[in-house]
């Protein structure tokens, strides 16, 4: 294997195990957040005891988050040397910016979120829960933003070979970015709220009659109840800028390989690319063009229109945005379920439905799952581009750098991860065992 | 306009590292001392209450640092980064245990003696390493023709980048032993403020021995003013130090190695200047001309990232006033 697909495999594990982190960090303080000022407004400690138990949660993501997400500049620099050197100007200056303007909010009112609650006003301790909360959201802001970049380069000129940043509102807000900035955070509150939603289900198994825990399960359900509906909207905007600025990448989403008038919105089948077609297709006639365009017979551009070697892994993209789309179903099932379960009349029994419950904490990986394939399916789907239309990935690697250089952090890094792995549930048992949601029960 | 965006851009990069330096550095030195501190008195746990809330607060100016190096000078952060590859995988293999190793601590009373050992060799490590490639750049080391480090990770393992490793991993460890006297009191304080008078006489010689060696591999360093300007200012922070040290207040001694730490690490800066790495067998070295990003980027960075940088400075002031004083142990 040579040193660029290392590097790419080292890369793409490291980032989506550090995904898992920061997904789950920006639901979870939005929950706190809202807890915290329901209790500061309303003066409810029920969401006083909501957030103190949600803080100690949170405080274990965030570590993993933070351990697993210090090395990710560096590896630009250790396997992605070209890339480094070509595109620092705008990709460096805003992971620079990220640190200053939001890792910094985050990890310094951190401080006070976790530890200072006896030595702060109610009011400046709300404020803090908010600036975690900025911070959290600024960084997914301004990493969101990178990213969308390399799908969709703006804002830049060339001056010796190297991009120069010329406008860095327009680097900034690239054609792609804002649909793929509120499809994702919206994914990661699913997957916070869905985490809540888990945890006070594993309560509710170990106190039945827990109060807190009905009420955090109502809330969660609820809100994510909502936010399952409107991601697929979000999910459609995101098709519809991919459509506009990479038409080759929403023909692999989508599985079409002939430009045509009409297509067909493909639900199920594999994608055959030497054959050029779709296996068992499964399909709705005119679907894809309605749904992209609101036009039953309009024209959507198919990969056959592009030469061969410029073709992502069709396979891939193919498969992991149809598990996601699965998966979105699954969780709009889940949330629905969580809503009709904790209304007046059957809420009282929740605690007893214990199959439902074990079923509940299951599936709160499905967000979290989802997550990950659609940001496989975007990376990969940009391929052979590190950045679209500038720079193919085979020229983005460190000048002369052997592949057993790449083996060996790839190797070491699997290590680590299995064993923070390991750990992370450990400790979240830890935090399980050792602190009540409520005192008392009913 | 461009030069003097480089030069800048240049300072606010030292400073993000001098800072970091000085804010993890008693994180680091606290970190170091675990093992070998007095269990009695809970001590071990008035030591970690000391850093765990900001130890992310603190390592972020080390990433503020590096990706302004990755923005501003990116061949020099790909040529740094990417010739050590292989120390730096395993530096970070070690740091992603740091914030790992706080959760375990607290939360896993039966290992204890491991996750203080795995905080020891972290904090070591890191400690080490700032040194010894602050060490390395200011030595210098030929570049290859494609931008790498000529026989690059071991190539570097030579004296000066050994001795520079040991001054930062002895100060941050005073630097530590000084706060532990500030922050907390009774025992745990008389035994921190015990191991500050033995290894002071240490990291005066060793700072001394490293900056004899600057002037020597540096000669062009002693017709700079600012560097005898900023070397004066040091000594005379030492002198501080060394005399505070006997006296009952618990802030002065901490104050007056902040200060000398300052001044060193100004004199430093100013001999590895216009350099990010120093050349050597012949070739030209990385100066910040031949390394900076194009000039429309730098004018970009040297407007926004001051305003940035004194934004979170303010606050990270308020949130250490929050926390202010003897330290209260922590509920958690």
């Amino acid at each position: 294997m040579n040193a660029i697909m290392l590097a790419r495999m080292q890369f793409g594990i490291s980032i989506g195990f550090h995904y898992l982190f920061p997904q789950i960090t920006l639901g979870l303080i939005l929950v706190v957040l809202i807890a915290e000022w329901q209790y500061v407004t309303f003066h409810n400690e029920q969401w006083l005891a909501v957030s103190e138990y949600l803080t100690r949660f949170l405080a274990v993501v965030f570590a993993f988050g933070v351990a697993t997400g210090i090395i990710l500049p560096l590896s630009f620099g250790m396997h992605w040397g070209k890339f480094s050197l070509f595109a620092a100007p705008v990709f460096g200056t805003q992971l620079a910016i990220e640190a200053m303007a939001a890792f910094a909010l985050e990890a310094g009112f951190f401080a006070i979120l976790a530890f200072g609650r006896q030595r702060v006003s109610k009011q400046v301790y709300l404020l803090s829960a908010f600036f975690v909360f900025l911070g959290s959201h600024l960084s997914a802001f301004f990493i969101i933003s990178a990213n969308s970049w390399l799908e969709t380069p703006a804002g830049y000129t060339m001056s010796g070979g190297q991009i120069d940043l010329q406008n860095w509102a327009s680097a900034t807000f690239n054609p792609s970015f804002l649909p793929r900035f509120f499809h994702t955070v919206t994914a990661a509150w699913l997957s916070g709220l869905f985490f809540v939603l888990a945890l006070s289900a594993a309560q509710l198994l170990a106190r039945r009659r827990s109060a807190n825990a009905r009420k955090l399960f109502r809330f969660a359900a609820i809100f994510s109840f909502v936010l399952a509906l409107l991601q697929p909207v979000l999910g459609h905007q995101q098709i519809i800028s991919v459509r506009a600025n990479q038409p080759l990448k929403n023909a692999a989403y989508e599985g079409i390989f002939d430009t045509q008038r009409g297509a067909p919105l493909i639900g199920f089948g594999i994608p055959d690319e030497a054959g050029k077609r779709i296996l068992l297709p499964l399909s709705i006639p005119n679907g894809l063009s309605f749904l992209e365009t609101g036009n039953t017979d309009s024209l959507v551009t198919g990969m056959n229109d592009f030469p061969r070697e410029m073709w992502p892994p069709v396979n891939v993209i193919f498969s992991t945005f149809h598990i996601m789309v699965v998966l979105s179903g699954i969780i709009v099932a889940v949330a629905l379920s969580a809503v009709f379960f904790t209304r007046r009349k059957a809420k009282k029994k929740l605690g007893e439905r214990k199959i439902y419950l074990h079923l509940v904490m299951a599936c709160a990986a499905a967000p979290i799952l989802a997550n990950e394939l659609g940001w496989i399916g975007a990376e990969i789907g940009r391929q052979p581009w590190t950045i679209y239309g500038l720079l193919l990935t085979k020229n983005a690697g460190t000048a002369a750098q052997s592949a057993g250089i790449v083996a060996f952090s790839l190797i070491l890094f699997v290590i680590v991860y299995i064993i923070l792995g390991i750990l992370f549930r450990k400790f979240l048992l830890t935090a399980f065992q050792s602190i009540p949601l409520d005192q008392k029960e009913e | 306009m461009y030069d003097i965006a480089q030069s800048v851009m240049y300072c606010v990069i030292s400073f993000s590292f001098l800072v970091f330096f000085l804010l993890d550095g008693f994180d680091l030195g606290i970190g170091m001392i675990l093992p070998f501190f007095p269990r009695a008195d809970s001590g071990h746990k008035r030591l970690l209450d000391l850093v765990w809330p900001f130890w992310d607060g603190n390592e972020l100016w080390a990433i503020i640092g590096g990706t302004l190096l990755f923005a501003a000078f990116p061949s020099a952060f790909v040529a740094i980064i990417g010739s050590f590859a292989p120390v730096v995988t395993l530096l970070f293999t070690v740091l992603m245990f740091r914030p790992i190793s706080f959760e375990a601590w607290y939360g896993d009373k039966n290992n204890r003696k491991l996750w203080e050992i795995v905080q020891a060799a972290g904090s070591f490590l890191l400690a080490f390493g700032l040194g010894f490639i602050a060490g390395t750049l200011l030595e210098g080391m030929p570049l290859t023709a494609n931008g790498g480090i000529e026989g690059a990770p071991f190539s570097a393992f030579r004296p000066f980048a050994f001795l520079a490793g040991f001054l930062s991993v002895s100060a941050s460890l005073l630097e530590g032993l000084l706060f532990i006297r500030k922050k907390t009191d009774g025992p745990v304080r008389r035994t921190g403020a015990a191991y500050a008078r033995i290894l002071m006489p240490i990291v005066f010689a060793l700072s001394a021995l490293v900056l004899i060696v600057v002037l020597l591999i540096v000669p062009e360093t002693s017709s700079k003013p600012a560097f005898w300007a900023a070397l004066l200012a040091a000594v005379a922070s030492a002198l501080f130090l060394f005399f505070s040290g006997t006296k009952k207040g618990d802030n002065a001694p901490f104050y007056g190695f902040v200060s000398g730490t300052v001044f060193v690490w100004i004199a430093l800066t100013i001999a590895l200047f216009p350099y990010l790495l120093r050349p050597a067998g012949g070739g030209q070295g990385l100066y910040i001309a031949i390394s900076a990003s194009p000039a429309s980027t730098m004018k970009f960075l040297v407007i926004c990232v001051p305003i940035a940088l004194t934004i979170v400075t303010v606050y990270s002031v308020f949130i250490y006033r929050v926390f202010r004083g003897k330290s209260k142990p922590l509920e958690y």
